[in-house]
Parts: C-alpha cells; sequence; structure tokens
C-alpha cells in the first residue's frame, strides 16, 4: 500500500485526505507546490483528488512524465483539467446536468463499461452517477471502465501512453465527499480507494517475485 | 487574470483554474475589486488592501500559514469575506466546521437572525431552496468568534450559518459557512445585489480609517 495524494488545501480536500474514514488510504500527503522536491519514485501511486487546480500542476509537469517513464501510476480525479498536465488526454468538458435527479425516471447515464474489472468488486454502477462533467477520447489500448450513456468514457487506464499507468476519470467524489454531501460520492471512495489499495499490493507482489 | 492596482480596494482570492464568479464581474469592471491568484497573493497585497473576499476554493492551508499578516490586517481595520467550510483556522480562536447531524428539509430551514446590510430586503427565503432544493445555502455553520453576531440561523437550533464580527478598528469578518453566497439563489439579481454589497461591506473598514 503506498499511495501519495496531493492536497490543494480546499475544504473538502483536507476533509477527505485528514478526515478519520479515508485518512487511512494514504502513505504521504504532499502539497502541490511540493511535487518540486519530493520525488514520487518511492510510491506506487500519486493521486490528484478532484478540482486541484491545474495551474498549480503545470510546473510539475516534467516530474510527473519521469515518475510515469519509471512506470508509476498517476490517478487524475474529476475537474483537475488534466489535459493540461498530463500526456495523451484528450477531454471534451459538458455542461453539467445538477439537476437531473429531480425527475425520479431520469437517468444520468452512467455505465459500467468493464464488469469483470476488479474495481467493480467494489462498487456498483449507483456509486458511479452523481453528475457529468465530460468525457474522454482515450487512446488506442486503454482499458475504458465506465461510460455514458453514449459510451464516452468517463473513467479509463492507459497503459499505452507511458511506460507507466494513468487512471482517469472525469468523476470528481473528492469534491462531494468533503462537502458532506451526494452519498454515492462517498461510496464511490469506499470502493475507490480499497480497490486501489489491494491493486497496488498486488502489483508490489508481482514485481517482488 | 486583471492585475489592477489593489491598494485601498477589495481583492479577490482566486484558488482555482476558473474565472470570477458572474455576479463579482461589475465591482471588477468598475474597479472596486482586484483579482489575485492565491499563488500570486502577496503581503503587499495584504498591507494595500481594504478588503479580502475568499470563496469555497480557497487554499485553507496556505491562508493558515499567513495568520500573522492576517492578524496585522484586520487590527489594521482590514476586513475579509469568507465563503465555505472552515478546516483550517487563520485567525486566534477560530474552531473548524461543524456540520449539521442530519440533514432533513426541518434542519436547512434559514431565518435572518438580525439585521444587516448585505441582506437588506433580502428574505431569507429567497435563499432557502435552489430548483426547490434546500441545502446550498449550508449544512452546518462555522462557530461564532467571541463577540460576533449571528446573522443568518440554519435549522432548528438557528445555528450561525451567517456571521459577523467587528473589531473597533472597523476591520472584521464575515463568515458564511456554505457554497459561495452569490450563488445560492435562483434569482440572479440577488445573487448581483448580494455580491455587490459585500464588495462595499469588505471595503467599509479600513477606506474609513484612510479617510477616503
Amino acid at each position: 500500500m503506498r499511495i501519495l495524494a496531493v492536497n490543494a488545501g480546499t475544504s473538502f480536500h483536507i476533509e477527505s485526505l485528514e478526515g478519520p474514514r479515508y485518512h487511512g488510504s494514504f502513505d504521504g500527503v504532499i502539497r502541490p507546490e511540493d511535487l518540486a522536491s519530493v520525488d514520487p519514485a518511492g510510491y506506487g501511486a500519486l493521486l490528484i483528488p478532484c478540482r486541484t487546480p491545474a495551474h498549480r500542476l503545470i510546473p510539475h509537469r516534467a516530474r510527473l512524465a519521469r515518475y510515469l517513464h519509471q512506470g508509476g501510476t498517476v490517478i487524475a480525479m474529476g475537474e483537475t483539467n488534466c489535459e493540461r498536465w498530463l500526456p495523451g488526454i484528450r477531454f471534451t468538458p459538458l455542461e453539467t446536468n445538477w439537476w437531473w435527479w429531480l425527475d425520479p425516471a431520469e437517468d444520468l447515464g452512467v455505465r459500467i463499461a468493464a464488469p469483470a474489472h476488479p474495481l467493480f468488486r467494489h462498487l456498483t454502477q449507483r456509486d458511479l452517477a452523481w453528475h457529468l462533467h465530460g468525457f474522454f477520447d482515450p487512446p488506442l489500448g486503454a482499458e475504458v471502465l465506465a461510460a455514458d450513456s453514449e459510451g464516452r468514457a468517463l473513467l479509463y487506464i492507459d497503459e499505452v501512453t507511458t511506460r507507466g499507468r494513468l487512471i482517469v476519470t472525469s468523476l470528481d467524489p473528492f469534491y462531494h465527499h468533503g462537502h458532506h454531501f451526494m452519498p454515492a460520492t462517498t461510496r464511490f471512495l469506499d470502493g475507490f480507494l480499497p480497490w486501489l489499495v489491494e491493486d497496488l499490493a498486488s502489483r508490489a507482489r508481482a514485481a517482488a517475485s | 487574470m486583471s492585475e489592477r492596482d489593489t491598494r485601498w480596494g477589495a481583492v479577490l482570492i482566486i484558488s482555482d483554474d476558473g474565472p470570477p464568479a458572474s455576479p463579482l464581474l461589475p465591482a471588477i469592471e468598475m474597479g472596486h475589486l482586484g483579482v489575485r491568484r492565491q499563488i500570486d497573493l502577496s503581503e503587499q497585497d495584504l498591507r494595500g488592501a481594504c478588503g479580502l473576499i475568499t470563496t469555497g476554493a480557497l487554499d485553507q492551508v496556505d491562508f493558515a500559514t499567513r495568520r500573522e499578516a492576517i492578524a496585522a490586517f484586520l487590527a489594521e481595520g482590514g476586513r475579509i469575506v469568507f465563503n465555505g467550510h472552515l478546516l483550517r483556522p487563520f485567525f486566534a480562536e477560530q474552531r473548524p466546521y461543524v456540520p449539521l447531524p442530519t440533514q432533513r428539509r426541518a434542519d436547512l430551514e434559514l431565518q435572518r437572525l438580525a439585521p444587516h446590510p448585505v441582506f437588506a430586503g433580502i428574505p431569507a427565503s429567497a435563499q432557502q431552496t435552489q430548483r426547490g432544493v434546500a441545502g446550498f445555502y449550508g449544512r452546518g455553520h462555522n462557530p461564532m468568534l467571541p463577540g460576533a453576531r449571528a446573522l443568518t440561523g440554519i435549522g432548528p437550533e438557528r445555528l450561525p450559518v451567517d456571521w459577523e464580527w467587528l473589531l473597533p478598528s472597523g476591520g472584521g469578518l464575515f463568515v458564511h459557512a456554505g457554497n459561495d453566497i452569490w450563488g445560492t439563489s435562483d434569482d440572479p439579481l440577488v445573487d448581483a445585489l448580494i455580491a455587490e454589497r459585500l464588495v462595499a461591506w469588505s471595503l467599509a473598514g479600513r477606506a474609513k480609517g484612510q479617510g477616503s
């Protein structure tokens, strides 16, 4: 279990990263600016929570690229404008329909696209549905885990663009969880973080054998 | 981003990637409100400004490291508008945000508790819901500083979701514990009025002290 998380200092970041529910999931927490001096190479994954400002990550693009080249995993969550600081990202923003849930007949349209993926031993489709902020056009060879009603990627894993791994999503669970509302976002983190811990442990075992 | 001269004006601290919220644009256009990215906010900005307006995206870790400069700013008549959940106190005796234990509709009911120029003529009902949904205005409170005055209460206990704390210097805090307060109404005119009045409020303390 080796996750290094970035804390940009907004209330929901502090609540999510330091609050009792998830703080044990993170082996290190740094500020975006610490990427100038902290090498994440000792960690299995570098987690950039949703809504971390891109202007605070752009100065560290070279550090992130080196980490990926060394085989690291970068997780970029929603509303981070990650196309501005990670390679190979093609993102199309959508106007958010904040109100879809007011109509009981309405369906946000989020679908699990790879039900056999181990992540979905921890998450159900309803744990992915709160808002949509946009979709990605992942590179050929990437694995799309969740998509919108038109099949456009909302969560995918890219192991082809770099020698490392990019886990990219337009979902923004830290924001809502850290603001104490939107229960689906807490369910998402309840499943996503344990999966990530398991996944990193499994990769570490495989690398050691 | 605008790089206006902020001396003796108000400064909007932008902490995210986005542009300023539209209700604040008229004050920026008229030159009453300068704009600084938080990562560029200097001690000179603090010394020169009358007021600081922060958003829910504030980097509170950074802001808390400026405690001494903030204390001096307030003591010299500066005013701060704070939006959001306070998790990193930036002033002595502040305590962190307390979420409501339950969030039923009655728990989210708003009530004005004291008259204040920011809310004059604006009933709490104008900010109670958006599209019929309550909770955007607040789901808890930032505990008041000793001597503060509760302005808007939430829930049956009327917990202070908005409060004002003023010093003899004219400096002080306007604290709102929810989404940015200029974006909490279905009526854009209400949001615009709140924004305009908050800018005026933030200017009042230090401008008086300067006789300007």
